[in-house]
């Protein structure tokens, strides 16, 4: 885990030496992943069933602070999405440790239905899901929505909900794109969706990110251009080459070799996880890691495929690599309680001999 | 407490493998972009990085067929800047723009606006000289100015002006070819330009590290055309002066090709431009030329339908009687008729249309076939046409391929036919009428008449060269098929060399080369507006050349039907052409008496005046004496004509006993409608020798009369037939759509 945060840390260095105090986001970059790694060491050490307690005020806490930044957070400009405020001089986002309050929150619920389903414990499990979602995209952070959604979609998943909803969500959905299309889209969200399925059509506004970013993940080949020698990166070719895009940094100056330990490396962590979530000693859990889980890999591939132009573009950090404080910290927030839930597994031992 | 259930795992099994596929999905198209792609990536982002100047590449020559340049390009240069080196090296950017703006004669606002600009690099002029190029030099050294370049650019000259215009085309701002060979033979002609490149970043600040690196650029082919520069002077000259003295109204056109493959030698269309400016405001009524900017769209769209319209392969025209050599050929191929075969002008009567011959009121009566053609009468060929039949006559006209586009290098029209012809349409397309083609396919099938039977695909373009001169590829004649056989041929050219030795197509008439043609006056859709047309080759027992003119709404004194008017631009085409080309005369019994009364002046200044009377004697040739108290011993001190000139028999020669100084004087007399013989005895009765042009009556005369000429000069008259003889003309035949 921390080998790959190291490496995000280099990719990062390197991805910021052009930019006008590029050693300022690198220095908080590594300030917020001491404190992430040291608060994930912690949470290790509590046992996640203190989480059930907890939980709940976690949750409210956060969905407050989702609130506040609702009316008094600030945001970049460019997107529209308001979702930033300020603790102790540092700008922080609350949204990304409510995804992590949230999947609390929803393992809790998705606990006592199994326990013994009422309609009540349904009807508050949708409710509880449905107020930070509608939050997150009030401030118009359409993809930590995403996130949200699909999360919750893992852990119902996992909960054993019967395919038939699923497919009846799908179907929904699909129907539903004409209107959603119409109605619901604001423009800058119809031209990702354009300049995705037909990123040659507008080259030099929307599609120019995803144009740029496939010719310079391609131009890195197999070997790359070695770290801090990516022309492109270096001269700037590619934008928010430091957050969002940048894993167009390791493709350029680690090439297909860099892209594919990368790939590697998430396929670990993912595996271990659902590892995790399986031998789990109950199934708090096992819903809890799974939905941890389910937040990281949607990060992962979604950020992957939109730099290499295979999904629509969307503002989704990689987890570890990305610069962002609140992301790696929460992140490192969500290693610590899948740690502590692996820790207090049952033995495999026992597992077999049942 | 249970732990986790069987459900939840399987359904873990289930995520775990969806995570799986993703990453191998994800993984798949690393593969693609990296390993598959990359090298094309590498390349656009290697060429993302590199900001280059261009070296514009030297276009190829447009040579002539003997290899005189009609368009080449010479080296010239341009200023480009980089705007933001150069605000950085500058600490007056309004002063710099203002001095910049005075050097290359531009305005200071938008050079102003260029150098604020934010662009990697600013075109700030193209195409200047030299020197002027040097001032820039000097000024950007002078005031230590960065992001100033000053590189070879290239300009396309075009020496001949309006010659051959609408074949060689103009180039645009970037030297891409816009119009005729310059646009069709781009691709060979524009070559690769080179570069100067210099590494950039994404912000457009030139890198420190790179060096600049220079890429030659590579010239263009030269493309050498079928056009005989000297050809086309004596056509282009030939329909200018046609046209001022016809007062033709929408202008014309004049081809000239090689029958025996199909190369075009000259090809003139009226009005035309300078192709060193072909923006200027066209010659034509209703344009003013002090608000002409030649930019707009609308201006650009008047000069493509005006000017730069090519008519001899864009516009279609009626092609009236000169069409009756297409039936004829038809009518012999199929054995319908022989040359000998009798047949009348009676009136021919089909469906509710009856066909006249032109002549009405006093009919040529009974005649042979050759004998209609040599009349261009009207009812002779709606008779054989019916014989040949509606299927077969049209399968004929495909097969002369009026129905296809010839596959000349320029954009052609298309001609336009009935779809189904009735009998009544095919009546009058016996005769031309009803039914338009182009010029180029009039040509085309004229040439396949003359060359033998065989259709030939036009060409403009005989090889394409590279700048050592090596060829590059040859364009050869192409047969596309054959139309009627040998025998056909030579029959027809004999019965269309009748049509200009004693039809109607006199006009075109030249001693010793067989002229063999047909005359065409065809009416418009527009009332009152003729045109005037003849085809014709030459000789007419092998022919060389091939000639078509087209005179568009003439309004002039002599009329408007093709037998007065084209004809003696057919004929001036002709021989010139064929005694440029070297072609011997071959002169006939009666010509060859003629031709006896033409002698050439001896030389006698210096003899004894009874030397020179009994020179004079000898050569046929009479004389008159200016001088007094001479004697037969008396010397010649000067004569006119001057020594060589060619007369005819029995002209004057005046000789001087003394030094005149000024030469003795005389008037000119008036000689129109005067025939050859009558002109030249007025003109010898006042001491003058006559040029005979043409035949028929007079028609023009060097000087007015009146002026006074130097006694014993040779004047140039030209004669026309104006007689009923040559007058053919198509007859409306009303209620025909």
């Amino acid at each position: 885990m921390l080998a790959f945060s190291l490496l995000g840390l280099m990719v990062l260095n390197s991805a910021t030496r052009s930019i006008d105090g590029g050693t300022g986001i690198t220095l908080k970059q590594v300030l917020s992943l001491i404190i992430g790694v040291v608060l994930a060491l912690v949470l290790s050490l509590i046992d996640y069933k203190d989480l059930r307690i907890v939980g709940p005020f976690l949750y409210l806490g956060t969905t407050a602070l989702l609130v506040y930044v609702l009316f008094k957070g600030f945001g970049e400009e460019t997107t529209g999405a308001k979702s930033w405020m300020m603790i102790a001089g540092f700008s922080f986002q609350p949204s990304e440790v409510a995804k992590i309050t949230f999947v609390i929150m929803a393992a809790l619920f998705l606990d006592r239905l199994k326990e013994k389903s009422g309609r009540l414990n349904m009807l508050k499990l949708i409710v509880y899901s449905a107020i930070p979602i509608a939050l997150v995209m009030a401030q118009n952070d359409t993809g930590t929505a995403m996130v949200f959604i699909f999360t919750f979609a893992v852990m119902v998943f996992i909960y054993g909900l019967p395919y038939k909803y699923f497919l009846a969500a799908g179907a929904a959905f699909v129907l539903s794109t004409p209107f959603l299309w119409k109605f619901a889209l604001r423009p800058h969200q119809k031209k990702r969706i354009l300049t995705y399925l037909f990123p040659e059509s507008d080259p030099t506004d929307a599609g120019y990110q995803i144009l740029h970013s496939k010719r310079t993940i391609g131009s890195g080949r197999l070997f790359g251009k070695g770290l801090y020698k990516g022309i492109q990166t270096q001269q700037g070719f590619v934008p928010v080459k430091e957050s969002d895009f940048i894993f167009t940094v390791i493709g350029e100056e680690l090439g297909f070799i860099g892209a594919v330990g990368v790939l590697l490396f998430i396929f670990f962590i993912l595996l271990r996880c659902i590892h995790v979530a399986r031998n789990s000693r109950d199934q708090f859990g096992s819903f809890l890691v799974t939905g941890l889980t389910g937040m990281l890999a949607f990060h992962f591939i979604e950020n992957i495929g939109m730099t290499i132009g295979l999904l629509p573009i969307a503002g989704i950090p990689l987890p570890f690599v990305s610069a962002g404080g609140s992301a790696m910290i929460s992140n490192y927030i969500a290693i610590g309680i899948v740690l502590s839930v692996s820790m207090r597994r049952k033995k495999t031992i026992f597992d077999s001999s049942q | 407490m249970a732990g986790t259930g069987l459900l939840i795992k399987k359904r873990m099994v289930f995520l775990l493998l969806v995570f799986s596929l993703s990453i191998i999905f994800l993984l798949g198209r690393f593969v693609w972009l990296q390993l598959v792609k990359g090298n094309e990536y590498r390349q656009l982002a290697f060429e993302q990085q590199r900001r280059e100047r261009e070296i514009s590449p030297k276009r190829g020559i447009i040579y002539d067929r003997n290899g005189k340049e009609l368009a080449y390009s010479a080296s010239v240069e341009r200023v480009t800047i980089n705007p933001r080196e150069f605000r950085e090296s500058c600490d007056d950017v309004e002063k710099a723009a203002e001095e910049l703006a005075a050097i290359l004669e531009l305005d200071r606002e938008s050079v102003l606006k260029k150098i604020n600009s934010n662009l990697g690099w600013q075109s700030i002029k193209r195409k200047i000289d030299k020197d002027v190029g040097n001032q820039v030099r000097q000024w950007a050294q002078e005031r230590e100015l960065a992001g100033v370049y000053v590189d070879e650019d290239s300009k396309r000259f075009y020496p001949y002006g309006n010659l051959a215009c609408h074949v060689i085309g103009f180039t645009g701002t970037d030297n891409e070819g816009l119009e005729g060979i310059e646009a069709v033979m781009d691709k060979y002609l524009k070559g690769y330009p080179g570069k100067i490149l210099s590494g950039m970043d994404a912000s457009n600040r030139q890198l420190p590290f790179e060096q600049e690196l220079r890429i030659d650029a590579q010239d263009g082919l030269n493309v050498v055309l079928t056009i005989d520069e000297a050809i086309q002077h004596f056509a282009t000259r030939a329909l200018e002066k046609a046209i001022a003295d016809n007062k033709v109204l929408n202008g014309g056109a004049a081809i000239v090709m090689d029958p025996r493959n199909a190369e075009i030698l000259a090809m003139v269309s009226k009005p035309d431009y300078d192709l060193n400016n072909p923006w200027a405001a066209p010659d034509i009524p209703g344009i003013d030329e002090s608000t002409w900017k030649g930019t707009t769209e609308e201006e650009v769209d008047i000069l493509r339908r005006s000017v730069w319209r090519n008519k001899v392969v864009a516009d279609t025209y009626e092609p009236g009687s000169a069409f009756k050599a297409i039936t004829a050929a038809i009518a012999l191929e199929e054995g319908v008729v022989t040359p000998e075969t009798p047949t009348n002008d009676a009136p021919v009567k089909i469906g509710k249309h009856t066909i006249n011959c032109w002549r009405v009121g006093r009919l040529h009566g009974s005649m042979t076939f050759k004998e209609g053609v040599y009349n261009s009468c009207n009812p002779v060929f709606v008779k054989v046409a019916m014989d040949i039949g509606i299927e077969k006559f049209y399968k004929y006209v495909k097969a002369f391929g009026f129905y296809d586009k010839t596959g000349i290098e320029l954009g052609e029209g298309r001609s336009i036919f009935h779809k189904e012809p009735r009998e009544i349409d095919l009546a009058v397309a016996s005769f031309g009428q009803r039914f338009q083609v182009t010029p180029i396919q009039m040509i085309t099938a004229y040439a396949a008449i003359a060359n033998g039977g065989k259709l030939l695909k036009p060409r403009l373009v005989k090889e394409i060269t590279d700048s050592s001169g090596n060829v590059v590829q040859k364009f050869e004649p192409e047969v596309i098929r054959n139309v009627i056989s040998r025998e056909t041929s030579d029959t027809l050219k004999e019965i269309l060399e009748g049509v200009v030795s004693k039809g109607t197509g006199k006009n075109a008439y030249i001693e010793g080369y067989r002229v063999a043609g047909k005359t065409a006056t065809s009416e418009t859709t527009e009332k009152g507006r003729y045109i005037a047309s003849f085809a014709a080759f030459a000789p007419a027992d092998n022919p060389v050349v091939c000639v078509l003119v087209i005179l568009d709404n003439p309004t002039g004194p002599y009329g408007y039907y093709g037998g007065v008017i084209a004809g003696p631009v057919v004929r001036e085409i002709l021989e010139q052409t064929l005694d440029y080309l070297g072609v011997e005369r071959r002169y006939t019994k009666e010509e060859e008496e003629k031709m006896r009364q033409q002698v050439f002046v001896p030389e006698l200044e210096g003899l004894t005046l009874a030397e020179a009377k009994k020179l004079l004697e000898k050569n046929n040739l009479r004389y008159k004496i200016e001088g007094e108290g001479y004697t037969d011993e008396t010397k010649v001190v000067q004569q006119t004509p001057t020594a060589g000139a060619g007369v005819l028999g029995k002209s004057v020669v005046i000789l001087y006993t003394y030094d005149p100084g000024e030469q003795v004087k005389v008037r000119m007399p008036d000689l129109l409608h005067k025939t050859v013989e009558e002109a030249a005895e007025a003109l010898n009765r006042v001491g003058l020798n006559i040029r005979i042009i043409g035949s028929g009556e007079a028609v023009r005369q060097q000087y007015l009369p009146g002026t006074e000429v130097r006694k014993g000069e040779i004047v140039e008259v030209e004669f026309r037939h104006l007689d009923s003889s040559v007058l053919e003309k198509s007859v409306e035949i009303p209620g025909i759509q």
